[in-house]
């Protein structure tokens, strides 16, 4: 009788019996393995074991944030914040989320004139025709910090601090004084590690990605053996490892 | 070796070539240096619109060789030019090298202070531009001291050895130096902080995929089609190439190709063995 029921659609209260009966016979047999076992390739996409979930850099001013940096990787310590995130902290009543404009409103017009590609001739038009007021804002201060297309970019470039650039001379022995442009090696980390634009793009711990077959699946460079190595100390985290590592 | 517990690393990759500005009013010849950090996504690092890599420096280049300048030969003023790029270089990363053993607090981007300690991880350059980095003939091995004329064996060489360099050049061995294929240059990259020299060089897919075995691969296939008589079929496919994103479709057939950009020749990789097949399908003669 159990025979024919081979080949019987999946839905059929027929085939779950089937299954029973697979499952008392082979007991390694899951329909998870079967699929494995018939198609001759994996979809790394779908079948990585992420070694560490939290990999990814937490989202902008979450509360919750905070723990997933400190502790990360779990067990091992990378990337630890030296100082807490002041979206978390108790900010000053001084600190300006939108400097250098004053506030949100100033804020989103700059926004808006950049983002909708507004010519230029027409943002002078837009301040020299009167469609806002020079007047004051509730508060009592200047309703905007820029009143002209000159003031605007003076400020979007003060958004970004380029290093600067130093120049030196250096002597060969037949041309004398030939100049050379550098800037602080420094300062262009910095530069890289504060824009506001990367931070949701970078990773501050190695991780170590597997398939299903526990072969190693190697992507972005802290997936790679030589940050690995570099980072971790393997004998003072052998404990909580376990024995994938 | 490797870090305190807690700190964070920064990999930082390098990038310089030589690059001609004018060709005659004066030398005017740059050598620009390019960094950026391994922290960064690499899809995110590696698009121009997202200026990822910032430029460090312009370094001089060295002045033109002359001939006849009395004690003064050829040979000495290229030492003489490659040590200088080489004390700059070590005076452009002198900042690095209490950064990497200390650590620097710096306030990242997402507004968190960390620990950061900094490793030079890959220095991007072509064969010769490396050859002059890591002090070594260019007609040598950069990564393992093969002798010139085994080059392309599959017998196994030691590698590349810096301290052993630096003691000779600090007593002046020149023969052993020689023999090793190392210019006698204080080499700027030797005194870096936990850093192998030979394992900052990167694959130049340009210059050894693209220019040298796909340029290879063409010529032979060109010339076992026009020895069969089917160049023109060929010219007819490629020329015939329904569009598909992605893929650059040649508008000529590849014979009326002159000069490839690195976008054509990673689509001609994409496609030639498909046209290839169709080709040795068709009959002779249609």
């Amino acid at each position: 009788m159990q025979e024919t029921h081979v080949g019987r659609p999946p839905h059929s209260q027929d085939f779950e019996i089937e299954l029973g009966r697979l499952f008392s016979e082979f007991p390694d047999f899951s329909p998870e393995n079967e699929v494995l076992e018939r198609i001759d390739y994996i979809d790394i996409t779908y079948d990585i074991v992420m070694d560490n979930e939290d990999a990814e850099a937490p989202p902008l001013g979450t509360n919750e944030s905070i723990e997933d940096l400190t502790t990360f990787p779990p067990g091992r310590k990378a990337g630890k914040a030296t100082s807490a995130s002041p979206f978390i902290q108790q900010r000053q009543p001084s600190y300006n989320l939108f400097s250098p404009f004053q506030n949100t409103l100033d804020f989103k017009l700059a926004r808006f004139f950049y983002a909708a590609q507004v010519p230029k001739a027409r943002i002078d038009e837009f301040f020299t025709a009167g469609f806002v007021e020079q007047g004051t804002d509730v508060a009592g201060g200047p309703r905007f910090s820029f009143h002209s297309l000159y003031g605007l970019y003076k400020k979007l470039d003060a958004m970004i601090i380029d290093p600067v650039w130093n120049n030196r001379f250096v002597d060969f022995r037949l041309a004398k004084k030939t100049e050379f442009w550098y800037r602080d090696i420094l300062e262009v980390l910095k530069y890289l590690l504060r824009l506001k634009f990367f931070a949701l793009h970078m990773f501050w711990a190695p991780v170590r990605h597997f398939d299903t077959q526990k072969g190693r699946v190697y992507k972005e460079m802290n997936t790679g053996s030589w940050w690995w190595d570099t980072q971790v100390e393997i004998l003072s985290h052998i404990s909580d490892a376990g024995d994938l590592y | 070796m490797t870090l305190p517990v807690g700190e964070t690393l920064v990999p930082m990759l390098f990038a310089s070539d030589a690059t001609y500005l004018t060709n005659f009013s004066g030398d005017g010849k740059v050598w620009p240096l390019y960094m950026s950090i391994g922290n960064i996504k690499s899809s995110v690092r590696n698009r121009p619109t997202f200026y990822a890599w910032v430029s460090v420096a312009l370094l001089p280049s060295s002045p033109k060789t002359i001939k006849k300048v009395p004690g003064w030969l050829e040979e000495k003023q290229e030492q003489e030019a490659i040590q200088v790029h080489h004390d700059l270089l070590r005076f452009l990363l002198r900042p690095l090298s209490s950064a990497a053993q200390n650590g620097l607090k710096i306030k990242c981007a997402d507004e968190v202070t960390r620990e950061y300690y900094f490793r030079v991880a890959g220095w991007l350059a072509d064969h010769l531009e490396n050859s002059i980095l890591h002090g070594i003939y260019a007609t040598r091995c950069l990564i393992c001291e093969s002798p010139q004329d085994k080059l392309g064996c599959l017998q196994e060489y030691p590698l590349r050895n810096a301290q052993q360099y630096q003691s000779w050049i600090d007593d002046s061995d020149k023969e052993s130096l020689h023999n090793k294929g190392v210019k006698l240059v204080q080499n700027a990259l030797w005194s870096l902080q936990d850093t192998v020299p030979h394992q900052l060089i990167r694959s130049d897919i340009l210059h050894t995929m693209l220019l040298g075995n796909l340029q290879h691969l063409m010529d032979w296939i060109t010339g076992f089609l026009k020895y069969h008589n089917r160049l023109p079929a060929f010219d007819d496919v490629w020329s015939s190439l329904p569009r598909y994103p992605g893929i650059h479709v040649p508008h000529k057939s590849y014979r009326l190709l002159s000069q490839l950009s690195g976008k054509e020749m990673r689509s001609i990789l994409m496609v030639i063995l498909g046209v290839f097949t169709v080709v040795l399908r068709r009959k002779t003669g249609t």
